[in-house]
C-alpha cells in the first residue's frame, strides 16, 4: 500500500458557539477515493477547507509530503496541488468560462494574458473530458449542473495530486454523474488521491474504496467500502449515543388547531393539506430540498401562498408577514439558527423579548426590569447556561444559541411552534434537552411541526409523520407503522433516480 | 440533458436583443446626439462639439479612475478632491517647469491613494469611510498649497489650449489614457483579477488571487489618475483650483453606472463607462442648450441618477430570480 | 457551567482595552490638550466654546445615528439642513422676502415657517427611506442624489440669494444664556439625552438594534423592520431640520452653498464615535463623544493656530486612525 500522500492530525476548530472539528484525524493516499460521511454540521466541509488552506485550524498538524504545516494559506494548497470543488459554487458569475477556470494562474507573460491562448487551453482541457462549452462565455448563463463541470475543469486545470469533492453531484443528473464516475475512477487510475464526499450512499459504495465517518465533528468510524453496507453506513453516521431512548408520550388531544387545505407557494410545493392537533407533534420527513422548509416559512407568512386556505381554530387566516402570524400564536425556529434565528450582537434578554416587546412597554418606556425578569424566568426553565442575561448571544455554544431561539417564542406563548431542523449542530446533551422540552410543551397543549433530516429524532418524537417529496406532500404516516424504510421510499417517491436530495 | 449547451444559449448567429443589449450605452449616445441635433440647432456645431468634448475630458478620466474602484466593488469618493490637490500642485510649480511640476502632481495623487489603500486593505476601513477622509485630506492640503486659484502661463500650456476642429488637447490625452487602460484592463492578469474580486471575492482569494495587494493597487491607480484629471484640467482652464469639482465624484460614478458597470462591482467596460460620461455630460449640455434654469439642473440630474440605479438594480433582481428559477426548475 | 463559553476577561487585555480604552485616551488627550495649550484649553470659558461649536454638528450627528444603527447612511442630512434653515428664513421673515428673488415661499410667520420647514424635512427623510428600503437602492447612492437634487430646490427657493434677515427669534435664542452656556448647546444635549432615551427605552429603539445586526432575523421574529428603517430616516431628516434651527441661531445667515464642511465631519464624528456602517452597533453617547473629541481636537489646533486646511488634513488622518484602532481591537 503506498504511503499517505496527505495526513491530517488532530485538527480542532471551534468556532463562536460551535466546536466544528474536535481532534480529527485522517490520512488519504494517492489512487484510492476516500469517501468522507456524516450527517449536515459533522464538520467535513470545514475538515477539507483545512486542507485546502481555505480555513485555519485551531490546533493539529497537516502533513504532506512528510513535511508538518500547521496551516496552510490557499496559495500554499494550490502549490501542494490540492484541489476542491467546493459544494457552493466557487466561479465568478460573470467572467467567462475559460477565465474562471484559469483564474489566479491565468497563461500570461510580461502580467498580460493572450485571450486567445487562454480559451485554446480551456478548449483542450474541456476537450479531455469531451465538453464543447464555449470558453468566452460568461459562467452565469450556464446551467447548475454546467457550472459544476466548470468548477471540475478549474480545479483539474492546476497539477493536481489530491483532489477533494463536496458534494460534486447535487446537481448532476444521472447520466452526468455516470460521467463524473468515469473521471473519478480515471484520476484513480492516474494516480490522484480524491476525496469525496457526499450523502449519497448508493454513490459512495459504488465509486469509493474507504469511507471515513464524521459524527458531531468527530472521528467516527472507518470502513472498508467492499466490506461494508448501505445500512452499516448509516448506522455510523446517525448511530449517536441516543440510548434508543428517542421516545416520547403521546399528548394528542382532540382539538384540530392548524387545518391546511390545499395551500401551495408557486415553485416552491403544492397542494399540502393535513390537520394539526392540539399537543401533537407532526414530523414532516423528506430529502433536502422537497419544500420542508419552504412549507414552515410560508405558514409563517415568511414567503407567499399562491393557493389553499390554512385554518387555526376553525377561523381563516391568511398571515402576509411573520408579525401576522405570531399574532396568531406561532412561533418560527427557522433552520439557520445563527443567520435567521438571533441577533448574534444583541443580548439574551432582548433576544427572548423581540416578539413580544409591546408587552414590556410602561407609561415611562421600556421596563427592563420585567423583561429581564421574563428572560431569566425562561431561562431557568430551558436550563440555558449563561453568565447573565446581559451576554450577547453569539458569545453562547450552539446547543444554548438555539434554546434562546426556542425560548422567545415560549415567552411570546406560541401555539403552534414550528422547528425546522431544531437538533443541527448542537451537542448531544443540549439535544436531550431539546427533546425534552418538546415533551414537556406538548403536555402543556402547544402544538408542533418538526422538520428533521434525522431519521430516529422523527421517528422518536412525532405522532403522526408527514412525507414531503418534490413539492408534495406524498403521505401522512401514523407513529406505528412509520419506519425508516417506508419513510425513505415516500420520500423518494416522486423523484428520478439519481436526482434526489439527503437521504435523511 | 446534455453537457454541453444549446447553440441558443451561445448565441451563434445574429439576434438583435444580444446586439442591443451589448451596445446600449453606445445606442443610448447616438440616440441622445440625434435628439440633441433635432431640438437644439447649436448643438451639433463645431465650437459646442469640442467644448462638449473637452468637458467630457475631465470627468472621463476622474470616471476611468472610479470605474476601476467600482470594478473592485468599492467607491472612491475622493477623485475630485484629488485631481483638486494635483491642480494647484501643478500649477504651483509649473514655474519651475511643466515636466517637474507634471511629476510632483501625479505624485501626489499616487500618495493619496497609496494611503487610501493602505487603510481599505490594512487598516480594514470601509471604502466609502476612508476615501471620504481622503477627499478631507486632499482638499485640506489643496488649500495649503494655495488658498486661491493659481494662474498658469506658461507658453507651453497656453499652446495646449488650442484646438483644431472638435480636436483638443484634453480630449485626445482623454482618449490616450481610456484606450491604453481598457486594453491594459482587458488583457492583463491584474484586470482580471478586478474583475475576479469584485464579482466574486472570497473566490478569488482561495484561487490564489492576490487579493488585498490588487486592491491597493487600484486604489493607487484611482489616485494616480486623479491627479492626470488635475493636470488636464489646468490645460484646459489655465489654472489650478483648490476648490474645483465639488460633487464631480457623484459625477463620476453616474457616469461609470451609466456605461453600465455593476454598482456593486465584477462586471463593466471601461469603453462602455466613457461613453457612460459623455452621455452624463450630452444630458447636460442639452439642458444648457434648451435654457433649462440651471437650479433644475441638478434635480434632473439627480433623478437620471436615480432612474438609472434602479434600473441597474432591478435588471440583477430579475436575472438572480431567472438563476433561481432554473434552480429549482432543476431540481424538480 | 461547562457549556457557557466566557473568557475571564483578566486573561485577555481586549476586552479591556474595548472597555477602558476610549476614556483613557479621552483622558490622556485632555491632558495633552491642556499641556499644549498652556492651560488655555481646560478653561471652562473655552469647554463652553467647544460645547457651543459642537452643537450643530452635534444634532447632525444624532439624527445620522438613527440611520446608521439600520445599516443605511444619510448623506443629504446637511443638504435638508440648509434647506430647512432657508424655509425658516424665507417664510418666517418679511424683510427677508423682499430680498428673494423667487416667490415661490410665501411669508407664513416665523411659527408656521419653523413648523413647514420641519416638517419638509421630515418628509424628506421619509422619502430617502421609502426610495432606498421599499426600492432597494443603497441608501447612500439615494441620499447623494437627494443631497444634489436640495442643492438645486435650495437654489430654486432663493433664486440663489442668501438668507441675510432670519426672524429675530433665532439670534434671540441664540444668545440666550443659563449659567453662562448658550441655548443652542442645551438644545443639543436635550435632544441628546431625549434619543438617548428613544433608544434604550422604547419599542422602536430596541428593535433598530435588532434589524441593524440581522434584518432577517428581526423580521421573523416579528419587528416591523421596514417601517422602523423608513422610520429612522425620517427621524434623521427631522433632526436635520432642527439643526437648520441651531444653523440659523448661531449664524444668522444661511445660503444654498452653507454647511459644505459640515458632511465629512458629521461622518466622522459618528465613526469615530464607535457607530458601525454596517448597522446595529453604537450608541447615542458614543456619538456625541465622538463629536465633541473632534471639536476638542479642531479647538485645540486653533489654540496652537494651526492653518483650517492643515487642520481638515490632520483630522482626516485621524479619523482612519481611529477607525483602523477600533478595527483591530474588534477581530
Amino acid at each position: 500500500m503506498p504511503d499517505a500522500v496527505a495526513t491530517l492530525r488532530n485538527i480542532c476548530k471551534t468556532y463562536p458557539g460551535v466546536k466544528a472539528l474536535d481532534n480529527v484525524s485522517l490520512a488519504v493516499r494517492p489512487g484510492e477515493v476516500l469517501c468522507l460521511l456524516g450527517e449536515n454540521g459533522a464538520g467535513k466541509s470545514t475538515l477539507m477547507r483545512c486542507l485546502t488552506g481555505a480555513e485555519m485550524p485551531d490546533s493539529g498538524e497537516i502533513v504532506i509530503d512528510g513535511t508538518a504545516y500547521t496551516a496552510l494559506s490557499a496559495t500554499d494548497g494550490h502549490a501542494l496541488g490540492i484541489g476542491m470543488i467546493y459544494q457552493e459554487s466557487s466561479l465568478v458569475p460573470a467572467m467567462s468560462v475559460a477565465e474562471n477556470i484559469f483564474l489566479g494562474h491565468e497563461p500570461s507573460s510580461g502580467g498580460m494574458v493572450n485571450r486567445r491562448d487562454l480559451e485554446a487551453r480551456a478548449v483542450e482541457l474541456m476537450q479531455r473530458f469531451d465538453l464543447r462549452f464555449p470558453p468566452d462565455l460568461p459562467v452565469r448563463k450556464l446551467g447548475p449542473a454546467q457550472q459544476q463541470l466548470v468548477q471540475i475543469l478549474k480545479a483539474l486545470s492546476r497539477d493536481l495530486r489530491i483532489l477533494v469533492m463536496d458534494e460534486p453531484t447535487a446537481a448532476l443528473t444521472q447520466r452526468e454523474i455516470e460521467h463524473l464516475f468515469e473521471l473519478v475512477r480515471t484520476f484513480r487510475k492516474d494516480g490522484i488521491a480524491i476525496i469525496y464526499i457526499s450523502h449519497r450512499l448508493e454513490e459512495i459504495l459504488e465509486i469509493g474504496d474507504r469511507a471515513v465517518i464524521l459524527r458531531d465533528g468527530a472521528f467516527a468510524a472507518e470502513r472498508k467500502i467492499s466490506e461494508t453496507t448501505e445500512a452499516q453506513l448509516i448506522a455510523d453516521m446517525v448511530g449517536r449515543n441516543l440510548d434508543g431512548k428517542v421516545s416520547k408520550k403521546s399528548h394528542t388531544g382532540d382539538k384540530v388547531v392548524l387545518s391546511v387545505e390545499g395551500l401551495s407557494s408557486k415553485g416552491l410545493f403544492s397542494d399540502v393539506s393535513f390537520d394539526l392537533r392540539e399537543g401533537e407533534v407532526l414530523g414532516l420527513s423528506g430529502l433536502v430540498g422537497a419544500g420542508r422548509s419552504d412549507l414552515l416559512s410560508c405558514l409563517f407568512g415568511a414567503t407567499r401562498r399562491s393557493a389553499g386556505t390554512v385554518r387555526m381554530d376553525g377561523a381563516e387566516i391568511h398571515p402576509k408577514s411573520p408579525r401576522e402570524a405570531i399574532a396568531h400564536g406561532m412561533g418560527l425556529v427557522p433552520e439557520e439558527r445563527r443567520a435567521d434565528g438571533l441577533v448574534l450582537d444583541r443580548s439574551v434578554a432582548e433576544n427572548m423579548a423581540y416578539p413580544q416587546l409591546d408587552r414590556f412597554v410602561g407609561p415611562s418606556g421600556l421596563r427592563w426590569s420585567k423583561l429581564k425578569a421574563m428572560s431569566s424566568q425562561i431561562s431557568e426553565r430551558m436550563r440555558l447556561r449563561t453568565p447573565s442575561q446581559d451576554q450577547r448571544v453569539g458569545l453562547l455554544s450552539g446547543g444554548n444559541q438555539q434554546k434562546i431561539v426556542i425560548g422567545k417564542w415560549i415567552a411570546a406563548g406560541a401555539r403552534v411552534l414550528l422547528l425546522d431542523e431544531p437538533t443541527r449542530g448542537i451537542d448531544v446533551n443540549a439535544k436531550r434537552e431539546i427533546y425534552g422540552l418538546i415533551e414537556e410543551l406538548t403536555a402543556t397543549g402547544v402544538s408542533v411541526i418538526l422538520v428533521s433530516s434525522e431519521l430516529p429524532e422523527v421517528l422518536g418524537l412525532s405522532d403522526r409523520i408527514a412525507v414531503m417529496s418534490a413539492g408534495q406532500m406524498v403521505a401522512i404516516l401514523d407513529r406505528d407503522e412509520a419506519t425508516q424504510i417506508n419513510i425513505m421510499e415516500h420520500a423518494f417517491s416522486r423523484v428520478s433516480a439519481g436526482n434526489g436530495g439527503i437521504a435523511a | 440533458m446534455s453537457m454541453n449547451p444549446s447553440p441558443a444559449m451561445t448565441g451563434h448567429g445574429f439576434n438583435w436583443r444580444t446586439f442591443v443589449g451589448q451596445n446600449d450605452a453606445y445606442l443610448a449616445l447616438i440616440v441622445l446626439i440625434v435628439i440633441g441635433g433635432l431640438i437644439s440647432p447649436e448643438f451639433l456645431t463645431t465650437l459646442n462639439l469640442k467644448n462638449l468634448l473637452s468637458q467630457s475630458a475631465v470627468l472621463g478620466i476622474l470616471a476611468a479612475a472610479q470605474f476601476m474602484v467600482i470594478l473592485i466593488a468599492g467607491f472612491d469618493l475622493s477623485v475630485a478632491a484629488v485631481m483638486a490637490l494635483s491642480s494647484v500642485v501643478f500649477a504651483q510649480f509649473a514655474p519651475i517647469g511643466l515636466a517637474p511640476a507634471a511629476v510632483l502632481a501625479v505624485l501626489s495623487g499616487l500618495g493619496c491613494g497609496a494611503i487610501t489603500g493602505a487603510f481599505v486593505t490594512l487598516g480594514r476601513v470601509q471604502p466609502l469611510i476612508a476615501t471620504l477622509a481622503m477627499l478631507g485630506i486632499a482638499r485640506g492640503f489643496a488649500f495649503t498649497v494655495s488658498e486661491k486659484s493659481l494662474l498658469v502661463d506658461s507658453p507651453l500650456v497656453v499652446a495646449m489650449s488650442k484646438s483644431w476642429g472638435i480636436i483638443s488637447v484634453p480630449m485626445v490625452i482623454w482618449l490616450v489614457i481610456a484606450a491604453l487602460l481598457s486594453v491594459f484592463l482587458y488583457r492583463s492578469r491584474f484586470g482580471l483579477h478586478c474583475l475576479a474580486i469584485g464579482g466574486r471575492e472570497q473566490t478569488a482569494a482561495l484561487a490564489g488571487v492576490p487579493v488585498q495587494r490588487t486592491k491597493f493597487l487600484v486604489y493607487v491607480a484611482a489616485g494616480g489618475l486623479s491627479a492626470l484629471a488635475g493636470i488636464v484640467l489646468v490645460i484646459r482652464t489655465q489654472s489650478g483650483v483648490p476648490h474645483v469639482g465639488n460633487g464631480w465624484e457623484l459625477a463620476s460614478i453616474a457616469a461609470v453606472v451609466l456605461g453600465g458597470t455593476a454598482l456593486f462591482g465584477g462586471e463593466g467596460q471601461l469603453p462602455k463607462a466613457m461613453a457612460g460620461v459623455l452621455i452624463y455630460q450630452t444630458i447636460a449640455n442639452l439642458m444648457n442648450q434648451v435654457g433649462l434654469n440651471p437650479y433644475y439642473q441638478d434635480i434632473v440630474r439627480a433623478i437620471i441618477i436615480l432612474a438609472v440605479v434602479g434600473v441597474g438594480i432591478f435588471r440583477v433582481r430579475q436575472s438572480e430570480r431567472r438563476v433561481n428559477r432554473a434552480e429549482i426548475g432543476e431540481t424538480e | 457551567m461547562t457549556d457557557a463559553t466566557v473568557t475571564p476577561s483578566i486573561m485577555n487585555p481586549r476586552p479591556m482595552l474595548r472597555k477602558f480604552g476610549l476614556p483613557a485616551l479621552l483622558l490622556g488627550f485632555v491632558l495633552l490638550a491642556t499641556l499644549l495649550s498652556g492651560g488655555k484649553f481646560i478653561q471652562p470659558d473655552n469647554l463652553s466654546v467647544i460645547l457651543f461649536q459642537s452643537s450643530i454638528v452635534g444634532v447632525l450627528v444624532i439624527g445620522i445615528t438613527f440611520v446608521m444603527l439600520t445599516g443605511g447612511i444619510d448623506l443629504s442630512i446637511v443638504g435638508i439642513m440648509v434647506l430647512s434653515a432657508i424655509l425658516m428664513g424665507a417664510a418666517g421673515s418679511e424683510r427677508q422676502q423682499m430680498m428673494l428673488l423667487n416667490d415661490i415661499v410665501p411669508y407664513v410667520g416665523p411659527f408656521w415657517a419653523l413648523v413647514m420647514a420641519l416638517v419638509v424635512a421630515a418628509l424628506l427623510g421619509f422619502l430617502n427611506g421609502v426610495i432606498s428600503i421599499r426600492f432597494g437602492i443603497p441608501s447612500f447612492i439615494v441620499t447623494l442624489a437627494m443631497g444634489l437634487m436640495l442643492a438645486g430646490v435650495a437654489l430654486m427657493v432663493t433664486g440663489g440669494s442668501p438668507i441675510y434677515y432670519p426672524p429675530d427669534f433665532y439670534e434671540v435664542f441664540g444668545e440666550t444664556r443659563i449659567f453662562g452656556i448658550v441655548a443652542p448647546v442645551y438644545a443639543f444635549l436635550g435632544l441628546a439625552v431625549l434619543c438617548w432615551w428613544v433608544l434604550k427605552s422604547t419599542r422602536f429603539g430596541v428593535s433598530i438594534y435588532a434589524l441593524g445586526g440581522n434584518p432577517h432575523a428581526s423580521q421573523l421574529s416579528g419587528i416591523p423592520v421596514v417601517r422602523y428603517q423608513i422610520l429612522a430616516f425620517t427621524i434623521c431628516g427631522l433632526v436635520a431640520g432642527i439643526a437648520g434651527g441651531l444653523f440659523l441661531s448661531r449664524t444668522g445667515f444661511v445660503a444654498p452653498s452653507s454647511g459644505g464642511d459640515l458632511l465629512l465631519g458629521t461622518i466622522a464624528a459618528v465613526v469615530v464615535g464607535g457607530v458601525s456602517l454596517s448597522g446595529g452597533k453604537g450608541s447615542i453617547v458614543g456619538a456625541v463623544v465622538g463629536v465633541l473629541f473632534l471639536s476638542s481636537l479642531s479647538n485645540l489646533m486653533n489654540i496652537l493656530l494651526i492653518s483650517p486646511h492643515i487642520q481638515d488634513a490632520i483630522s482626516g488622518f485621524f479619523i482612519l486612525g481611529a477607525i483602523t484602532l477600533s478595527n483591530r481591537l474588534e477581530s
